[in-house]
């Protein structure tokens, strides 16, 4: 088979011993339990909320205010449909604040023969497609973080890019999308360059690489979560959507955690449109940074970056993003006259 | 003989299709008909007369013993799984009993054909993210997937039956505490499940798998689906209509957590009855009127909102009243009163009223289990906790003679 492996399946190997060693023993559990981190409810927290990149804060942060802000992600993550029940909402954001860590990448640094500026060019492309496709948000975010990891993982020549990139939007759109595109119209967008078979090939080839593991929480729910609990204006909401997805071009971004680019482009977007602070709005504010409590510098450096590239979008050959969100559907963010001084908004605040 | 086996298993294994196609055509297999993947108490069954036994679970230990393994194999790879039987075969997968040229595991490997013209399939694509975060001990765990042109194999824990098969081995309802039992793994794996955004959506003894020690296992989760926004609308015709809930019945696609809780009171009452709840006929219609004749047919006052559901006419209906749960289910009169509290918690025609897998297992009726089962891990199995473990059946159809004397039936006086 043609396939490369270019890691040792250490990761699925481990869980995969015996049963025995899966199972965790008994007394192992009740000893954990004794030690004070069983909540009354049987699901141990504390473990949960510790994890890399500076999240850290979140667990001190839940002893300050957990119940407001339990209360308070319950029902945004309902509004929005992210959960089957109210009552399993909090246990749902555990999940994604815990299984987000899956999700980034150590390093941003890509196979030698491929740079950030190649790499921005097939993005924007899959983002022309996928709007053409009219597929949903989530569809674009999996497609991208496939991109991303079979970038990684699977060896790919420059001219198989475009193909591998088609691949990535397919699967995603398999996993996400109701209405399926036939593989023939994918072939003919790609100009015919590459046939039926190839296609099928390289799916093969990206779900061995990806291990069939195709979950991914994007950063788009966190930022809707977000944006929900800090009570955000439709138009604040709408710039930080831009701005989230122009992150989806700049390669240095995959280091980041979801939760940080949906915070930071949160966080960008009501500096660029300054609107009248309200006392109940600053207040639910507070509440929704404090998720981010201890990651404020990598906050504002993925703001720095999201800034910087908010401020150039238009002159970008690039420029799919910001066609994108120009439309009045969007409230024309994208042509903001806050966004050409972003950079420098920022240079003041810090 | 041991070196002719060992032959032989050489001979398979130097096929590295999957399946193999001289077991296909094997004319021993024994449940070759079955349309349902992971039967295997009955292959079992013709190799072993007896019963279930708990001191001696897996007769295939001497299968492994002249099975060596090469350490060169890899996760992934079609020649790392040998397939040894043929246990079902359904319209797009079949399911071998097979072994891990690995680690010499038992496993079930679930074979789907794949139409290749527009690749893998959704749906196998799906069901395997799905199941890969999935990591419980109520839940059957995929270990493997392995992915050649034609087909994609996914490759699952083996486990020895399954509830359909263990309810016809002891027919007239199981023992109380084995319901309970039962019923608490049932409900941890649907707290589990439901707590990640995924519905079973078609809960039925068959989709119960059960170890020897008898650990239950949420599987064949072939229809169910994380739900993500904006919703999409799910197609209809999912549940296997005995244990579809009225709402879902009545055309409501809004589908919910609510929707499993019903399907598992029905097969709470089918442990203890030893019969299933509502035994529907054909259609939807009729499956409705078994309900309402149980609970009654609901009105506007009852059910706020049930005149907006698509198929409801209550006209057609005959009107029926509410009847007492333990009037029609005979078995609850025997038990506790919070049994039967349980089941109507369960079995609400109002889904909003139905109880939660979570609030469930707080239920008093789980409150004669040890404590400790409360605080488990996810992938920690319930018999670790110590003094948990399956009563022997009354009634065993393989072993007749062991008869229990009626007068020290549990049933008669149950705690």
């Amino acid at each position: 088979m043609a396939m490369v492996k270019t890691e040792p399946e250490c990761r699925w190997e481990r869980r995969l011993t015996t049963s025995e060693s899966i199972i965790m023993g008994f007394h192992e559990d009740s000893g954990m339990c004794s030690a004070g981190t069983c909540m009354a409810d049987g699901c141990v927290e504390e473990p949960v909320l510790l994890y890399p990149h500076g999240l850290k804060g979140l667990h001190s942060l839940q002893a300050l205010v957990p119940s407001l802000l339990r209360h308070e992600v319950e029902i945004a993550l309902e509004k929005l449909g992210l959960t089957l029940d109210r009552m399993y909402a909090w246990e749902m954001f555990l999940d994604m604040m815990k299984s987000q860590t899956r999700n980034s990448f150590p390093n941003a640094d890509l196979p030698r023969n491929f740079t950030d500026a190649t790499r921005a060019i097939l993005v924007d492309w899959i983002i022309q497609v996928h709007e053409m496709m009219h597929f949903q948000e989530e569809t674009l975010y999996l497609a991208i973080h496939l991109l991303n990891y079979s970038l990684r993982q699977i060896k790919v020549t420059t001219a198989n890019l475009q193909l591998l990139g088609m691949v990535c939007l397919f699967l995603a759109a398999k996993k996400e999308e109701s209405h399926l595109p036939e593989v023939s119209e994918l072939c003919y967008l790609m100009d015919h360059t590459y046939t039926k078979h190839q296609l099928l090939r390289m799916e093969r080839k990206v779900l061995y690489g990806l291990k069939f593991d195709l979950s991914y929480c994007p950063p788009l729910h966190f930022l809707l979560l977000f944006a929900s609990i800090a009570r955000c204006s439709a138009m604040v909401v709408w710039m930080a959507r831009y701005l989230l997805e122009l992150s989806l071009l700049e390669g240095q971004c995959v280091v980041f955690l979801p939760a940080q680019l949906a915070g930071a482009a949160l966080c960008l977007a009501r500096q660029v449109l300054q609107e009248p602070p309200t006392a109940e709005g600053e207040a639910a504010w507070c509440l929704a940074s404090s998720i981010h409590a201890g990651s404020e510098t990598t906050l504002l450096r993925v703001m720095h970056i999201l800034a910087s590239a908010a401020a150039k979008a238009h002159t970008q050959e690039t420029c799919a993003t910001f066609s994108k969100f120009s439309s009045p559907e969007t409230l024309h963010v994208s042509r903001h006259p806050g966004l050409k001084n972003a950079p420098g908004l920022l240079g003041v605040c810090t | 003989m041991e070196e002719e086996e060992e032959e032989v298993f050489r001979k398979s294994c130097s096929s590295t299709s999957l399946p193999p196609a001289q077991l296909d055509r094997s004319p021993s297999s024994p449940s070759g008909s079955r349309s349902h993947w992971f039967h295997t108490l009955q292959v079992r069954r013709l190799q072993v007369q007896r019963g279930r036994s708990n001191s001696d679970p897996l007769r295939a230990a001497s299968c492994q013993d002249v099975f060596t393994w090469k350490p060169g194999l890899q996760f992934g790879a079609a020649q790392s799984y040998l397939s040894l039987e043929k246990l079902g075969e359904g319209a797009f997968a079949s399911v071998y009993k097979g072994i891990s040229r690995i680690n010499g595991q038992l496993v079930a490997l679930k074979v789907i054909r794949m139409k290749t013209e527009e690749g893998v399939p959704f749906t196998a694509i799906r069901e395997a993210s799905l199941l890969k975060r999935l990591k419980h001990a109520n839940v059957v765990l995929l270990h493997d997937i392995v992915h050649t042109r034609e087909t994609l194999t996914f490759v699952f824990e083996y486990v020895q039956t399954d509830l359909s098969q263990y309810l016809q081995q002891h027919p007239g309802g199981l023992h109380s505490h084995n319901v309970r039992i039962f019923m608490f793994q049932l409900l941890r794996g649907l707290c589990y499940v439901h707590s990640r955004r995924i519905l079973h959506r078609d809960l039925k003894p068959h989709n119960l798998l059960i170890s020897y020690l008898g650990e239950l296992k949420l599987a064949d989760f072939g229809l169910a689906r994380s739900k993500s926004i904006p919703s999409q609308t799910f197609s209809s015709e999912v549940v296997t209509l005995w244990y579809r809930p009225p709402d879902v019945l009545l055309g409501s696609t809004d589908y919910s957590t609510a929707l499993d809780m019903w399907g598992a009171g029905c097969i709470f009452i089918e442990m203890l009855q030893g019969a299933p709840a509502f035994p529907g006929l054909s259609d939807e219609f009729e499956q409705l009127q078994k309900i309402w004749a149980v609970l009654g047919v609901p009105s506007e006052d009852s059910w706020p909102g049930v005149s907006q559901l698509p198929n409801y006419k209550p006209e057609w209906f005959l009107p029926s009243k509410q009847k007492p749960f333990r009037t029609v289910w005979k078995r609850l009169n025997q038990l506790p009163y919070k049994t039967e509290d349980l089941v109507q918690d369960m079995l609400k025609v109002v889904p909003a009223d139905r109880i939660s897998a979570q609030d469930s297992l707080q239920h008093p009726y789980f409150s004669t289990l040890p404590p400790p089962i409360m605080h488990l891990r996810d992938t920690t199995s319930i018999f670790k906790v110590p003094g948990v473990r399956l009563e022997t059946e009354v009634r065993d159809i393989f072993n007749p003679g062991r008869r229990i004397k009626p007068s020290v039936l549990p049933a008669a006086k149950c705690w």
